[in-house]
Formats: structure tokens, sequence, C-alpha cells
């Protein structure tokens, strides 16, 4: 017996009911698949229907009950995509109200600039050493060759806690500790990052406290030519790649030769500029070889071992790298400053 | 140090072809550092004018009209002078001119009459007014006719418009306040001659009578009769203010040329002033009148030139008013000596009086310059005819003589301290550019380098001559060391990174403070106190960060900067004793956003929370610490809301709300605040990660609620919680704290959610069963009571 009609009555109710929501498919669904439902009513007759031809018949009204939950199936997919995408519609908010405000924390500048140079120093095989704020004279001065009657130890010109004691007037004195610690036996590759203490007043330029790093090389055949190449290696890697370097004669008691190291002028590139006074090159630290004093007062041999050794200030740095015009900034700590530093790696 | 252009070129004869922008780049690839360079007057347009004609301004008593020869036109200017007049050669600015300070000269009308320009005075070209004399600064410059024509350039004929290069000496090369010795080096540079002078011989007369100090090497004194001291051929217009000296009397105008050509500073006196013996001592105090009209003290210990019992001068810094060279002096002793620099500098910095004699003494001048200036002087003074007698003979004590210095030359050890490959000979002509000679593998070094001791000191003569730019850079291939990173260090970069990603920022304050903070914030440590501090308020090392962040904070908050989360990780010295410290502050919100009514506002726990992810990022859990309160009579920390955290027996944390008397100080509420020692934290051991087995069986969760006093603490319940458990609780939280409607007062309820699991099996009803009732009992002994049933 053909059960076509079935599907006929169905598509009939569908297009008479004007279907807009899910409500009606399960009407339908309740009307032809349910318990009472018209399958279930055909699938009653079952009974009365010879044995022979019972399989047929079952197979026919399967096959129609595929169908229609196929047939609703789809129609309830459609109508829930529509019902879906209405609600969407609704659900509109407004994108321009603002997020919430996370406390976002920063590194300090100095902080950062002392990280970025550690990590270049670093790839180049150097450890840190931490060396104390508050230091011998003897380390601090006479163990770098600054002896007692250098302009450099005037009373003046550093903070003293007594005649043999004083804050650190340059972290070179880690250079000093960790010669002193290896009894004359190189290689030596350390950098001391720390505080340090002129008796300056505080002004635009001037800061009674801050931050220098030293680095420290010796081995044997340690030339200028290798402090070239390191002083080239940091320039590059802190103010880019096209950065060049030039070394000008100096003086340091703790180095011969001295140098002043400068480097490409980052706003201008080395055309001149105002930030440079129209030189192209900008100072920003000063390095050396290793005197013999001070390898000889710290125990190595000067005719076995040679080294350099360089130091920065960090503040400059940071100055130069994040256009920071008064030094003192990076002291106050105004939350709108450091919050400027957020991005920074 | 100031040197000109003219000066150069009166000593260096080729010099006119090197621009001056070329002498600075030598200069600064010689290592001795440019710092300005400007002109000693400027002006464009400028011409020797004569004044034809000087008639009345019709329509003013000050004002002239002038008629003036240019040499190509005669113009008619209107001038304010009071001293010009017809005769006179004079600077004149055409129209079109550009005067310092970018004053541009028109054609205009004052008054009514026409006005071609300007007659101007040097203080117009950008004299200073130090180097000009009275009359100079007066009115109008009136030229020398016997120097000038019309129609000159009035900057270049006297070298009024000379360069005057600024240098900044590092302190080794104090024998560059020689300016003679800057000029050879730069003659060195462009292989160029200095034509030096030649030094005259000395007639020594040696005495034992000169020096009663341990602070004078060598003291000489030589005497000039029938000195010309009008005479101007040593006032050769421009050259000493060029150098940063005015002009004076021929004397000292000689006195002065002296140094910049020998390097060391010689006094001159008035002779017929002398009235007793000139002897050096150290053992005087009194007061004298300097060459400046001022009165200085001086004490026990200067150095001071006597005559009998006064005093000629404070020696090596400025002279005594009283012996002063002037017009009416006709004959004069010179003074050429070697003070002891420390103890000028002593002097100087005590009367703040930095002369230029001080300055050149305090920079440390070599003995061995005496006798070059002695000599020096002599001949300038003989060239000049500037005095009148058959002989002249130098009272001398001490040793004039010099003790020739030399070093090897280490050409290999030389080469491979700079990593150069210069071959000898080229080594020996480097050298020879700054006056070394080289004799059979010695190098002589000049007397005026007393800097130049071992042969890498050479080798930074060699390098510098060189050229720091021809050293080629190369990647170090010397013996690599391992890196090593210490504990402190890694702890560091963990607490940074947890804080900033926890949203705090971190601070870097001044480790120096007053006494009264260090005392406040400290616990009686002896303090580390500067000897002579800049101020009060800079005076101590600083016992503890936190005053500094609370500096930090009120400095923010007083700029509607409200919400504040900082700390600051730094070294902390006591006497004795220098302990890494980590200091947190907080202050305001966290996270808020007003129109969601959200908000979290930093309390006691926000900073609790703060302590025990540092903690725990270090490797100690929460298990491994506990809390104590402070003590009631704490001063910094509130008693209810602060807590200490020790660790075994080391109590290394204190934090909590501050108290509000320091808040006061600080004008600043609702501030929490925590120090912790990280110098003892890492000294505590950490042990190895062990990972526990996750638990395959399920566990359960079921929440209590007890009723207790309102003093009993949530620990205290959770102890109870994890005995009552026995090891079932995997673990305890709080769900919420309440007080009010249905709790009597003085009571609490505490909501908690337990977690219990056994890793051997599911749980079975019968056994969750009896784990609350445990857990009730447990709480029940504690002094909790149920709310509602189990």
């Amino acid at each position: 017996m053909d059960k076509s009609y079935i599907l006929f009555a169905l598509e009939e109710s569908y297009n008479k009911a004007d279907v807009k929501d899910s409500k009606l498919i399960n009407k339908l669904k309740v009307e032809f698949l349910g318990k009472k439902g018209i399958i279930a009513t055909e699938m009653a007759k079952m009974r009365e229907i010879a044995s022979d031809e019972r399989a047929k018949f079952g197979q026919e009204i399967n096959a129609i009950k595929n169908k229609i939950e196929c047939f609703l199936g789809q129609k309830l997919d459609e109508i829930e995509q529509i019902e879906l995408t209405n609600r969407i519609k609704n659900e509109k908010i407004d994108i321009t109200l603002p997020g919430y405000n996370y406390s976002v924390g920063t590194l300090h500048p100095l902080t950062l600039i002392t990280e970025q140079i550690t990590k270049i120093f670093k790839t180049m095989g150097y450890s840190v050493v931490l060396g104390p704020e508050v230091e011998t004279e003897e380390l601090n001065f006479e163990k770098l060759n600054i002896p007692a009657d250098h302009p450099a130890r005037d009373m003046q010109d550093s903070f003293y806690i007594n005649p043999q004691l004083l804050l650190r007037t340059h972290t070179s004195p880690s250079q000093a500790r960790t010669m002193l610690a290896k009894n004359g036996q190189g290689p030596i590759r350390i950098i001391a990052p720390g505080k340090v203490y002129r008796r300056d007043d505080d002004d635009a330029t001037h800061s009674h406290q801050f931050t220098q790093i030293e680095a420290l090389c010796v081995a044997k055949n340690v030339s200028m030519s290798d402090l070239k190449g390191t002083l080239l290696m940091l320039a590059q890697e802190m103010f880019g790649k096209n950065a060049q370097i030039r070394m000008r004669p100096s003086y340091f008691p703790f180095t011969e030769p001295s140098t002043e190291v400068d480097v490409t002028c980052h706003k201008c590139s080395g055309k001149g500029c105002s930030i440079c006074k129209g030189t192209g090159w900008i100072e920003v630290l000063g390095a050396g070889m290793v005197h013999p004093n001070v390898l000889k007062g710290c125990g190595f041999d000067p005719e076995v071992y040679s080294g350099f050794a360089l130091g920065l200030g960090v503040e400059r740095f940071a100055m130069l790298k994040y256009g920071i015009n008064d030094i003192r900034d990076l002291y106050t700590n105004d939350i709108r400053f450091l919050k400027q530093f957020k991005g920074e790696k | 140090m100031k040197v000109s252009r003219l000066f150069l070129e009166q000593y260096i004869g080729d010099l006119k072809s090197i621009s001056t922008q070329e002498i600075c780049d030598a200069l600064t690839s010689l290592g001795l550092e440019v710092e300005s360079v400007s002109s000693f007057a400027s002006g464009s347009n400028l011409v020797v004018a004569k004044v034809l004609k000087k008639d009345k301004h019709p329509d003013s008593s000050k004002l002239s009209v002038c008629l003036v020869d240019t040499g190509t036109e005669e113009v008619q200017v209107v001038c304010g002078a009071q001293n010009v007049d017809a005769g006179q050669l004079v600077i004149f600015a055409q129209v079109g001119s550009i005067l310092p300070g970018n004053f541009k000269i028109k054609k205009s009308e004052i008054r009514g009459v026409e006005s071609n320009g300007m007659i101007c005075s040097l203080s117009e070209l950008g004299v200073e007014s130090k180097f000009l004399s009275e009359e100079s600064k007066e009115g109008i410059e009136v030229l020398d006719s016997e120097l000038y024509s019309v129609g000159d350039d009035p900057l270049v004929v006297g070298g009024l418009g000379t360069d005057v290069i600024e240098i900044g000496l590092t302190p080794n090369r104090s024998d560059c306040h020689n300016a003679l010795q800057i000029a050879k080096e730069i003659a060195g540079f462009f292989n160029l001659k200095v034509e030096g002078i030649d030094p005259a011989r000395i007639n020594i007369v040696q005495s034992k009578e000169l020096i009663k100090s341990s602070k004078c090497s060598v003291f000489t004194l030589t005497e000039f009769f029938n000195w010309n001291i009008e005479d101007k051929t040593t006032n050769s217009e421009w050259l000493l203010p060029s150098m940063g000296y005015k002009n004076s009397n021929s004397a000292v105008n000689l006195g002065n040329i002296t140094g910049f050509i020998s390097g060391i500073p010689v006094a001159v006196y008035d002779a017929d002033k002398v009235k007793g013996n000139v002897v050096v001592r150290n053992d005087f105090s009194g007061k004298f009148i300097g060459l400046d009209d001022k009165e200085y003290s001086v004490e026990l210990g200067d150095i001071v030139v006597m005559d009998g019992d006064n005093i000629m001068s404070l020696a090596g810094i400025i002279g005594a008013k009283e012996y002063a060279v002037n017009s009416t002096t006709i004959n004069i002793i010179m003074e050429a000596a070697h003070f002891n620099d420390v103890s000028i500098r002593k002097t100087a910095n005590r009367l703040q009086l930095f002369t230029d004699a001080a300055t050149r003494f305090m920079k440390g001048v070599s003995k061995s310059q005496v006798e070059d200036s002695i000599s020096s002087f002599i001949t300038l003074a003989s060239q000049s005819s500037l005095y009148n007698s058959d002989v002249i003979s130098t009272v001398v004590q001490g040793d004039l003589k010099y003790d020739q210095h030399t070093i090897d030359l280490e050409v290999i050890k030389i080469n491979k301290l700079l990593g150069t490959e210069i071959p000898e000979t080229d080594m020996i002509k480097l050298l020879s550019k700054v006056g070394f000679t080289v004799v059979g593998g010695e190098v002589f070094v000049p007397k005026i380098r007393h800097d130049v001791l071992v042969w890498q000191d050479l080798a930074e003569e060699v390098g510098r001559v060189y050229g720091y730019d021809n050293i080629v850079a190369k990647f170090s291939d010397a013996e690599q060391v391992e890196v090593i990173e210490s504990a402190e260090e890694v702890a560091i970069k963990k607490i940074r990174d947890i804080l900033v990603s926890c949203g705090l920022s971190e601070v870097n304050t001044y480790q120096l403070t007053s006494e009264m903070t260090a005392k406040t914030f400290g616990n009686n440590e002896e303090l580390i106190k500067l000897s002579s501090p800049l101020s009060s308020e800079r005076a101590v090392m600083r016992t503890s960060i936190v005053p500094q962040l609370l500096e930090v904070i009120k400095w923010n908050v007083s700029r509607r900067q409200n919400n504040i989360s900082i700390f600051e990780i730094s070294n902390i010295y006591t006497a004795g004793r220098e302990e890494l410290k980590l200091a947190i502050a907080l202050h305001g919100k966290t996270v808020n956003s007003e129109w969601q009514k959200l908000e979290h506002k930093n309390n006691f726990y926000s900073l609790k929370g703060l302590f025990k992810e540092v903690l725990s990022k270090l490797g100690f859990a929460e298990t491994r610490y506990f809390l104590n309160r402070v003590h009631e009579s704490d001063m910094i920390i509130h008693p209810g809301i602060g807590a200490k955290i020790s660790l075994g027996k080391d109590e290394i944390c204190t934090f909590g709300k501050l108290h509000p008397n320091i808040e006061n100080v600080y004008k600043v509420n609702e501030i929490f605040v925590g120090e912790i020692n990280l110098s003892k934290l890492l000294q505590q051991k950490v042990s190895s990660i062990k990972v526990k087995e996750i638990n395959s069986f399920q566990g359960i969760e079921k929440d209590f609620s007890f009723k207790v006093k309102d003093d009993v603490e949530v620990s205290t319940i959770v102890k109870a919680i994890r005995q009552g458990g026995k090891k079932l609780v995997s673990d305890v939280v709080v769900m919420d704290i309440y007080k009010g409607e249905n709790i009597e007062p003085g009571f609490k309820s505490i909501m908690l959610r337990v977690f219990a699991e056994d890793n051997t099996k599911t749980l079975t009803n019968d056994e969750i069963t009896t784990l609350m009732q445990s857990i009730v009992v447990a709480v029940e002994k504690a002094g909790g009571n149920l709310i509602g049933k189990i």
C-alpha cells in the first residue's frame, strides 16, 4: 500500500502552518512521530498485515519515518538558525563603554635598561656580581690606582661614613673584589650593576645617587681590539644595528689606555642635531685597558694577564633611549611616568 | 683651558691653512676634548672706518651726527657714544650687518636724521666686559691707528675675531695647562713645526734661607731693575684676553704669557716694597688683602710667601695687594716655584678661591717646569727690553735639575695591548709627533709629561696618535668563563615578574634619608651616618624601604593619582649588615570599573596574597611559614590589621595596614605596606618539587557554616577541620564571613567549603557521614557550633 500520502500530508500541514518558530516544528513532530502520531498509527496496523508482507510494510513505514525526521530536522535547523540570528541582533552592547581598569604593573626604566644590558653581556659570557654600596676606601680607591692625595678622593666629592668607609663612588670596587677572590687566576668576565653615590646636589643632570654598570674582562691576550668589539656589540644591541662607535682617548686612574666612547646619535643617525650638539655623536661611557697597577694590586700579573673594563651610567642610557630630560624623573616615581614603560621589554 | 687661534698661529707657523674645525677634530682624537668653540668677538659686514666729521644732532643733546669714511664710501651715521670724535678709527657696522644676538643693522632715521649703520663698542661685538678697560666699557672702541687702516676687517687685523677653543682637560694631561704644549700636540698631528723660544741661561745663586716649609720643593726669585712697566709690546691687543686673561701692566702680562708657555704660574712683586727676607712658610696664621681687594685669612698649614712678618702671597693662589706691581713700580721680583698640590687644593677649597694659578698647581705641575718658566720670563723680558740691568741672577733653593725618565720601547707588548700591528719604525714616528724621542730602544719622556711612567702609558701615546678609530673591532676570542647566576639574582627576577604580573609597578628611590625617618622605621639598629651630609634629609642610610614608598604614594596622591600599587627591591644597610629587602605598598584600587559598580580596593588581604605569591614563587608553600600578630605597641603597622611571617625561627616579614599615627604624618589614609627580608629568606632551604599523583578517585565537596565568637580566627576553625577530617581533607576554602541579622552580637558565622578525598577509593556515603560528624565535633572543641544540620 502506498504510504506516500503521509508525506504529502506533512508537506501540506507544514505549508499551511506558515512556520516561524520551532514550536510548530515540535507540534508537527508530535503529530507525525509521537506515540499517538500518524506513523505510530500506521505501525499499529502491522499486526493486521499478512506475515509475508510485514517486512516490506515495515520497511516502507520506516523509510517514511526517516524522511519525516530528516525533513523536520532540517526545518528545525533552519528555524533555529533564524532564531539565533534574531537573538544576536538583539544582544548588541555599547562597545564604546570603557573596559575595566586593571592595575597594570611596570618595571622601573632603570631596571629595564639594566636588564637589557645584562642580557647583552650574558650572551657574551659575563656573569653578574653584586657588591656592597658601603665600601672601604681601600677597594673604592686604593686598589683602583687612586692614591690618597688624588683629587677624586676629596672628602667634598664623596659621602664618607668615616675615614675608612664611604658610599661607593662607582661600581668599580666590584672589579677589585672579583679579582682578589680569583687569586691571580683568570679568566674573568663579570658585570656589576648597582647604586653609586657622589656628593652632588640634585638637579636636572646630577643625582647624588645613580646607577652604574661595570664590565670587566681579564684573560690572557685581551686587547683594545676586543674592547672595541664588545663596545660595538653593546652599542648596536642597545641603539640599533646601524649604530657606530667612536673611541676618544681619555683618562681614568684605573685604566691605561683609557677611552671615552661615543655612539652614533640615535636622533639624527650621525648627521648632527641639537641632541648631539651637531657632532653626530653622543658620549655614552668610559672604558679602557685595566691599569697594570690595578692588576698587580688585585693579585694578577700584568705581564701575563691583560683586561678591559667599562663603566656606564644607567640613567644616561635611560635618558637617551627614552627621551627623559630630567634625571630626577627617574627617582620621583610619578605613576604616570612609570606607566609609560608598560610595553617595554 | 682656553686656547685661541691667535695664540696657536703665533707659535705654529703654517696653521693658517687649517680650519678651526680641523684643529678641533685633531684635539678630540688626541684626547683633548673640545668643549666649545666661540669667537672672541663677532659680527658680519664690519669695517674699520674713520670719523671725518662730528656734528651735534639738531634734536638731541646726547646724540652726534657723524660722517665716516669706510674706504669705499662716506656715510652719515647717528652715534650715541660720548667718546666719539672726528679723526678716530672706529669699528663700523654697515647697513646689513648682523651683530651678536641676531641684531640686524638697518638704514634708519633717528630723531629725523638719517643713520646708515652703527659705530660699535666691543660689548656690542660680544666681548665679555671683564676684558674691557673702563673707557671701552663706556663707549665705542677707538682703534690704534698704527695697527689699523680704513677699510680693514676689524676682526682680523688685531685678532679680535679669533676663535677661542675651550678644552676640557683630563687630570693626566695637566701638562696641557700649558698652552704651548697644546700647540705642540696640534703641530705634531698636522706635521707642522712649533716656533719655540730659545731659553735664556740662568745665573743661579744657591740659597738656604728661602724655604721653611716642607710643602715647597723649589723656590726661586729673580730680580729685574728699571722695569718698563708701561711697555705695550706684551700687550699684543687681543692675545691675552682671547686666552682668558685681562690685559694689565707689562710685568703681569709677561707673567701670564710665561704661564701659558711654560705651564707653571709665576708671580711678580714690586721689589721696592719688600723690606725683609723673603721666606716660604706654612706655620703662619693671619690676614691679608688680596689682589682682588678681598680679605683672606691664612691658617696654620697654608703655604705663604712672607716678607718678614708680612704676607706677600698665599703661595700659588693669590698675591697680596700690598706687593702688587703697578704703574709706579720701578724694580720687580719674579717668583717661580713648585708648591705641594694637595696643600694648595686644601687652602683653595677652604677659601673657595680657584684662581688660575691655584687651578694649575692643584692639577699638578712638574717641578721640572720651574726652570723653563724662569728662562722663558727672562728671554721674553729681554726680547722686549723690559728691564735695564746687565746681569740677571736667580736666587734658588731646591733642585732645578730634571732626571730624564726613560722607558723601554716594548713594541710587541704595546701592539698586543692595543690589538694592532704597528712596526717599530712607525711606532717611533708616532711617538716623536708628541715629543717623545727614541734612542736605541729607549724612549725619552718629555719632562713635562710626568704622567708617562710605564710602557702601558706609552701604549696610550702610540694609540692616540695612531688613532683609536684605526683599531679594529673584534669579537673577543679570549678564554670563556661559565656564566653563573646567583640565588639573589634569580630571586630578584622572579619577584619582579610575579609582582608586575600582579599589577604592581616597580619604583626606585633614594637610599639616603633623615636620621629621624631611619630611627622611626628602623629596629634600633646602629645607623650608617654620613660624616658630612649635603642635607639633614639625606644624612643616613635608610633602615627600611617603606618610608620612601610612602613618599611615592604621597607624591602621587597629591597629584590625583589615587590607585598606587608599588614595590621596590633594594639593599638595606645598617652597621655591620647588608640585607636585601623587598617592600610593597598599596593604596586605592587594583581593578575598577565605575559604571559597572565594580572595584577592588586594596586591603590587608590583597597584601597578604601578594606575599603569598612571592613566597610561593620562591619555593615556599603556605605550609612552610606561619603568621603571628604584630606587637600591640608596633609603631608602623596597625596592631589589629598587621601580621608577621615567620619561617622556622626567622621572622622574615611584617606587613599590614599602616599605623594611623604614620598615616597622619604622610597625610594619606588606607595604605598597606610590608617589607620582607630576602637575605634571610634566601638562606632557607627550598625543597625540590616532587609531583604528587593526581587522585583518580572522585572526591566530595561540602559546605559548612559555623557560629563562632568574634575573636576566633578562621585558621583555628580550618585547623580543627583538618584535624577532624584526618587525612581525607584536601582543601578548605573560606566562602563567607557574616555578622548581623540572625547572629547574636559578639558572634559571627563562618562558611567554609571542605574538599575531601581518599586516593585509594571512592568514599562511601557512610564514610562521608562519619567524616562530617568528626569534623563537626572537632570544630565544636575549637569553639565553633554548626549552623543547621549536616
